[in-house]
């Protein structure tokens, strides 16, 4: 039985938060979150963007957007981009943000963005970043002739980017990027990543190893309110629409974790009530 | 050299090569560099094959054998050789292998990691007990990470916001630091042990 109601609870919870359509209360912006815009919003016409998408499917509704927003910017301000994965997975979605990215942006493949692809190897593969791009890989993840692709012909190596950007959920991902391009390249560091995996990352953010990190929807949320709101994207961002898709979802979201907490709670309450029945039988 | 000497070698001179390759300055970029790094991705997708080989075995033989749950085990192999043909025939930018991945994989993963919650929820109400003052501050302390990383409904509710923050920025950091700090430690150990050619776990020998 309750089983049941932990379950109906959740249900509820859920359908509530996607039904309403009352304002995301406003929270400070963490410094981190800031910091993760400025180092994507200061790239400039001709700079390099390495993209690495390192998640998978169920993390699109908490990392898609911050994606999204970041091809958006880098693109806006005249920077290429090349995305890779360490994943499978990864490289599909990166394929996909990328094509609506660039179809938004009125750009082009080839000359202004490419997908890699997946790199197999993990900590292996990001070393070998550091390598010419051409010895690197020979074809991106459509199976074209990098040799064919202006983009891969002006870039000497993936380690010479102005930053590396990774969103990332669980393994392989952040921790690869981090031991093997930002400590081997000291290159900057930008990430993205779920809820969950804030947390062990928020270390490396003290100490410097991190330049920006955005971990869930509320910080991605955060992000896109920045870039809402920077003058030097002139308004031409599509952060507001991000800013609504994230809402709801954000809503979705506080309404479970309260489900959750209160399961929490009335656990605690059952058991103190069982004990004291026990006690007076 | 007894059977185990060749891989204790090979052991021995990787180990080298990757505690010194940060300081030694001809392999940063030199052949060298990338040889190794080629050989470890090569060792990984020969591992990533093996693994494969051994879920179609092992998924085949509940098949031949009628098994229970052969049926699940016939559906395993027949959507990884679909699968297969297709990202073979076409790559993985081809537009089945792109249908497969957007209408069968991510949906798929999505609902069971959305299953996740149902599981959660059930045993915050059913398991988690705060029997004692360690447990009961671990549960304080998840709810207000909880409810501070997602805003609840009202504004005021905005105020664990800042708490959470703390909470992951001081002593999340701190534990953190032990954690890995530890682990540098211990990974230092085992390379060490390698080094000297005392780590073989790898052989399948017990340690004393």
């Amino acid at each position: 039985m309750t089983r049941w109601l932990a379950i109906a609870a959740l249900v509820v919870a859920v359908a509530v938060g996607l039904c309403s359509t009352r304002p995301a209360p406003r929270a400070g912006i963490a410094p981190q979150v800031t910091q993760a815009h400025a180092a994507i919003a200061e790239l400039t016409t001709g700079d390099l963007l390495v993209l690495a998408v390192d998640f998978d499917p169920a993390s699109v509704p908490e990392l898609g957007p911050f994606v999204r927003l970041t091809l958006d910017i880098a693109l806006m301000r005249g920077a290429r981009v090349i995305t890779v994965s360490l994943t499978p997975h990864g490289a599909m979605l990166a394929e996909r943000f990328l094509r609506e990215a660039l179809a938004s942006r009125k750009a082009t493949y080839g000359r202004d963005a490419i997908n890699l692809g997946f790199l197999e190897g993990r900590s292996a593969a990001v070393h070998l970043t550091g390598i010419p791009l051409q010895r690197m890989a020979s074809r991106d993840h459509a199976g074209n002739a990098l040799g064919d692709l202006p983009l891969a012909a002006e870039v000497s190596r993936l380690a010479d980017a102005a930053s590396f950007v990774v969103a990332a959920s669980g393994a392989p991902g952040a921790f690869e990027w981090l031991l093997q391009g930002q400590g081997r390249f000291a290159r900057k560091l930008v990430i993205a990543t779920t809820s969950i995996d804030g947390p062990q990352l928020a270390a490396f953010h003290a100490s410097g190893q991190i330049s920006g990190l955005v971990a869930g929807a509320r910080d991605v949320a955060a992000f896109a309110d920045i870039a809402a709101n920077d003058p030097r994207l002139r308004g031409d961002s599509d952060a507001v629409g991000h800013l609504r898709e994230l809402a709801a979802q954000m809503r979705a979201q506080r309404w479970a974790h309260l489900a959750l907490v209160l399961c929490l709670v009335a656990g605690q309450g059952l058991t103190l009530w069982r004990g004291r029945k026990k006690g007076a039988t | 050299m007894t059977k185990a000497g060749a891989p204790i070698v090979c052991a021995m001179v990787a180990a080298t090569y990757w505690a010194l390759e940060p300081v030694i300055d001809v392999a940063r970029d030199g052949w060298l560099k990338t040889f190794a790094a080629d050989l470890v991705v090569a060792i990984i997708a020969v591992v990533t094959l093996v693994a494969i080989a051994g879920v179609v075995a092992r998924e085949g033989g509940k098949v031949l054998r009628r098994e229970s749950g052969h049926l699940s085990s016939a559906i395993v192999l027949v959507a990884f050789a679909v699968t297969f043909a297709i990202g073979v025939a076409q790559g993985p930018a081809g537009d089945w292998f792109v249908w497969i991945f957007d209408y069968v994989y991510a949906p798929l993963e999505s609902s069971l990691l959305a299953l996740v919650a149902f599981a959660l929820v059930d045993t915050a109400l059913r398991r988690m007990r705060a029997r004692s003052g360690e447990t009961a501050l671990i549960i304080a302390t998840a709810a207000i990470v909880m409810l501070g990383r997602a805003p609840a409904t009202s504004a005021a509710a905005t105020l664990l916001t800042p708490v959470a923050d703390w909470l992951t920025r001081v002593p999340n950091v701190a534990g953190q630091r032990v954690l890995l700090i530890g682990a540098a430690i211990a990974a230092c150990s085992t390379l060490l042990r390698l080094l000297l050619g005392v780590e073989r776990d790898y052989l399948g020998e017990r340690r004393s």
